[in-house]
């Protein structure tokens, strides 16, 4: 009798009701701290002889969930050593999506930039010389920390959530970070303005720069240096004000204070409405700059003297973006 | 002690000393047999003597008894003689007692043959010493000489023990009084330095005085040095009549007359030594002077697979003794190793004598064979002979040179790293090190020079050099020369070119203005050009380790920067210049003296 049961009981859970279900896809979760990524990619050559062309293929990877827009880059070269050709420029610009539920991957593209060596100083054999490339962008992050608003008074009330520190480690998909929330419950009468302490820090392996200084850190003139991260936070459609508004990360990680302006428990004539826990918005926007440091190698060839009978070739840089991937595709962190 | 041990002891000593001159042992091992014989003579001489007078007592008292034995040999003769004819006589016990020794027959038989193997013992010694000595190089003449004269006395000590004592003290003596001239030899031939045989002999003479005392100690060092002096100096130069040549006393004589020269040599060049010390001591001091106030510039030789420059290898005589009139030929394999194909590189050969402190003798010079000038490209090499002509040599030791003066060209870079100000300053505010930042470590801020003769050291101050906008800033290079090859001497500067990259041009050096030196390459860098005379301005003084400070100016921030929150831009520097380089060889200008057939 029991084994019926049993069997019964196995049956009826393998069973499902009518209709059809959607299958959920995979969860996306905003976390990690990196923003773009650039690789060398392994096709690149960086061991060239004297007058000769070599490419470096470089791997743009957007790693993070902001959107890149209108992403800046300059490469530093030694001109009188290598010298670009075809249709290499040592400025440019590019455009990435960030990961997102419909694109969990992020968006892709690859650089590639020509180049043929010059004449070495007289006598010798090899020389290094580098391969810089900056990358100068706009980020953003957007940390949804949940905190526990409690406007209970009573140290004994029954409560569904504590106000104890948030931490966000883990990152929300960017290179800058909300380390760690600290709630306050500032009161006020019968009720508690929820005040927040944000911490915020630089968990990248880039440099931090004002959105308006993104063009003076890669060179081209535009605006002055500057460091320092807008944020902004909202708790329950409501903006807090945030103090101060613009952080420097320069020295590391900062605090930063939010205070809601919102009565929360029995004030304004309203009933309690009890502890409870909800999201805290924080969004940070700032520039962000990634370098790549590539030395090459030039090698001059037994009885080579110079370049002038080298004939100059041709080759058109290549810029992709698309879904091709490189051989080292996708990078590994 | 019996004469045959004393005999055995001296033998002994003799062959020691007789088979060091054959040099069959390590030089070690001399040094250990010298010790134990120096104990042997110092500490058991008195044994030995004692051990040799007791031989000679015992000898005489063989003698006494063998008379003695005749004596009584005659009395029981003449007592059976006369027990057969007077048989009834009685024999009376004071006839036996006056019986004098006999003098027809004083040795025995026995003692003939211990005498014969005594002389045959001396005779073998004799043989092998005088086998020895011939190997070791010594004349016959001297050979026969030497060894006839220590056997003979020894002989005579045997035939006539009562002179051993004397003839032994006496060949002591000779040994001892002629140890000096032995160590002498014995370092030259093991071509210890001057030093060492210096106190090897400076021991001896100590241990002399310390076993013979004043007077007698005198004696010995007095006729150490006549002997050395007979032997080694003019002007009897005794060991060029005394040992064949090319044997290894010869060899061992002529090589301690050689540092003996040279040690002299210097002693007499003195004040020119002292000078030549305090040319490079200036320059050291020059060298100092420039670190501690920070305009010495350093650089690290490129790596390079083959070393560059013009070489003189595998240098040497055909036969480093000479006699007066035979021609002296030195040899040498000539070398350039050098990038520019395109360049030959002319080599002037030129060689002579110079005396042992180094100063040419005039009329000196050889003809090199089979050129004296020599276009060489890269990686090329000659065999070449110098032919000397060694009557314009004096007598005895001297130095042949071979010389090569050439052109050599020495480049060197230096990578600026240039960045606006406003850049370093917020990178600065950030605690951050801008170079860092971008990867860039200290070993790109490290003039490189290529392998040469010439060292040459660049430098621009701190970097990055923040570049101000608007301004017509630019940085001032340092570049620093100095000798790179110790065997070397640096002639003289033949063209100079400073290349200063796009964006900056040369104003001046060492503050005078340079406008009329320079001009912009295809590539846009300033190019400056100098030309000997225009350089010797630059260098006027002989101590050679010099800066030069090359203020430069901003001509264009964009060609500059090109856009970028970091150049990097290449200083370089082309020097021409002339080099000379030298290698000595020592040899020895020998008499025309007839030599003694063996």
């Amino acid at each position: 009798m029991n084994k019926f049961v049993i069997a019964l009981s196995l049956f009826l859970v393998g069973c499902q009701l009518g209709g059809t279900t959607p299958t959920p896809g995979p969860q996306f979760y905003a976390t990690g701290t990196q923003g773009l990524d650039v690789r060398v990619n392994t096709l690149s050559n960086n061991q060239l002889f004297m007058c000769e062309e070599g490419e470096v293929l470089l791997d743009l990877h957007n790693l993070g969930t902001s959107d890149i827009a209108q992403g800046i880059y300059t490469l530093t070269i030694e001109d009188q050593i290598l010298k670009p050709v075809g249709k290499t420029k040592k400025q440019g610009s590019y455009s990435l999506e960030g990961r997102s539920a419909v694109n969990p991957v992020g968006g892709y593209t690859q650089l590639g930039f020509r180049f043929k060596t010059n004449n070495l100083p007289a006598q010798l054999e090899t020389y290094q010389t580098p391969f810089i490339f900056n990358a100068c962008y706009p980020y953003a992050t957007s940390a949804n920390i949940p905190v526990c608003i409690d406007p209970t008074r009573d140290p004994q009330a029954a409560r569904s959530c504590k106000t104890t520190p948030v931490s966000g480690k883990g990152g929300q998909g960017a290179p800058v970070l909300v380390t760690l929330v600290e709630p306050l419950m500032v009161v006020q009468d019968n009720a508690v303005l929820p005040t927040f302490i944000v911490h915020i820090a630089n968990a990248g392996k880039g440099r931090v720069v004002s959105t308006d200084s993104l063009g003076f850190a890669c060179g081209n003139g535009g605006g002055t240096p500057s460091s320092k991260v807008r944020v902004m936070a909202q708790l329950q459609d409501e903006q807090l004000k945030c103090l101060p508004e613009m952080v420097d990360l320069r020295q590391g990680e900062t605090k930063v204070t939010c205070m809601s302006n919102t009565y929360f428990g029995a004030a304004e004539g309203r009933a309690n409405q009890g502890t409870f826990t909800t999201p805290l918005t924080v969004q940070l926007e700032y520039g962000y700059v990634t370098t790549l440091f590539y030395p090459f190698t030039i090698t001059r060839l037994a009885h080579q003297e110079d370049c002038s009978s080298t004939q100059e070739t041709y080759t058109p840089s290549t810029v992709s973006t698309s879904t091709d991937r490189g051989i080292n595709w996708p990078p590994r962190s | 002690m019996g004469i045959g041990k004393a005999v055995a002891i001296v033998a002994a000593i003799i062959i020691g000393i007789l088979a060091l001159l054959y040099w069959i042992l390590p030089w070690w091992a001399i040094l250990i047999a010298l010790v134990v014989m120096a104990v042997l003579l110092f500490f058991f001489w008195p044994a030995i003597l004692a051990g040799i007078g007791m031989a000679a007592e015992a000898g005489v008292a063989a003698a006494e008894g063998a008379a003695m034995a005749n004596a009584a040999k005659a009395v029981s003769s003449a007592t059976t003689a006369a027990k057969t004819a007077h048989a009834s006589t009685p024999v009376t016990p004071a006839s036996t007692t006056v019986i004098a020794p006999a003098n027809h027959d004083p040795i025995g038989n026995s003692e003939i043959l211990k005498r014969l193997e005594h002389v045959l013992v001396v005779a073998i010694i004799g043989i092998v010493a005088y086998f020895i000595l011939g190997n070791a190089g010594l004349q016959s003449t001297q050979n026969i000489s030497i060894i006839g004269t220590i056997v003979g006395l020894i002989a005579i000590a045997i035939v006539y023990p009562p002179a051993l004592g004397v003839i032994m003290k006496l060949v002591g003596i000779i040994f001892l009084a002629g140890g000096g001239l032995l160590i002498f030899l014995i370092a030259g031939r093991l071509f210890a330095p001057a030093l060492i045989t210096t106190v090897m002999l400076g021991v001896y003479i100590v241990a002399v005085f310390a076993t013979w005392k004043g007077k007698a100690g005198f004696v010995v060092l007095l006729l150490n040095t006549v002997l050395f002096w007979l032997l080694l100096f003019p002007p009897l130069l005794y060991y060029q009549q005394a040992f064949r040549p090319e044997s290894p006393l010869y060899i061992a004589a002529e090589n301690q007359r050689t540092i003996f020269e040279e040690g002299w040599a210097k002693v007499r060049n003195t004040p020119g030594l002292i000078k030549e010390g305090g040319t490079s001591a200036q320059q050291a001091i020059q060298r100092q002077i420039l670190i501690a106030i920070g305009k010495y510039e350093t650089g690290v030789e490129a790596a390079n697979s083959q070393p560059l420059g013009v070489f003189l290898e595998h240098v040497g005589v055909t036969s480093p003794r000479v006699p007066l009139g035979t021609p002296i030929d030195m040899y040498a394999e000539l070398t350039a190793q050098a990038f520019k194909a395109d360049e030959l590189l002319n080599v002037n050969l030129r060689c002579y004598a110079k005396t042992l402190v180094g100063k040419e003798i005039p009329g000196s010079a050889g003809e090199i064979q089979p050129q004296s000038t020599f276009e060489l490209s890269e990686l090329e090499s000659y065999p070449i002979d110098c032919i000397l002509d060694s009557t314009k040599i004096e007598e005895g030791a001297a130095k042949v040179s071979i010389e090569a003066t050439f052109d050599f060209a020495t480049g060197a870079f230096l990578k600026g790293h240039f960045m606006p100000q406003e850049v370093i300053r917020d990178y600065a505010r950030q605690g951050k090190q801008p170079l860092t930042e971008f990867g860039i470590t200290g070993k790109d801020l490290t003039a490189v020079y290529t392998p040469g003769p010439l060292r040459v050291g660049m430098g621009l101050g701190k970097q990055p050099v923040p570049i101000l906008p608007n301004t017509a800033f630019g940085p001032t290079l340092g570049v620093t020369f100095e000798n790179n090859w110790p065997q070397g001497k640096f002639v003289a500067f033949k063209k100079m070119v400073i290349t200063a990259p796009p964006g900056l041009e040369i104003k001046s050096i060492d503050g005078k203005p340079v406008p009329g030196n320079c001009k912009l390459t295809p590539l846009k860098e300033h190019s400056c050009i100098f030309q000997e005379t225009q350089l010797a301005e630059f260098f006027p003084d002989k101590i050679f380790t010099k800066t030069l400070r090359v203020q430069t100016q901003g001509r264009s921030v964009e060609e500059l920067l090109g856009g970028a929150p970091l150049a990097i831009r290449s200083f370089k520097v082309d020097v021409t210049y002339t080099y000379r380089i030298n290698k000595d060889v020592d040899i020895t200008v020998l008499p025309l003296l007839p030599l003694v057939k063996p």
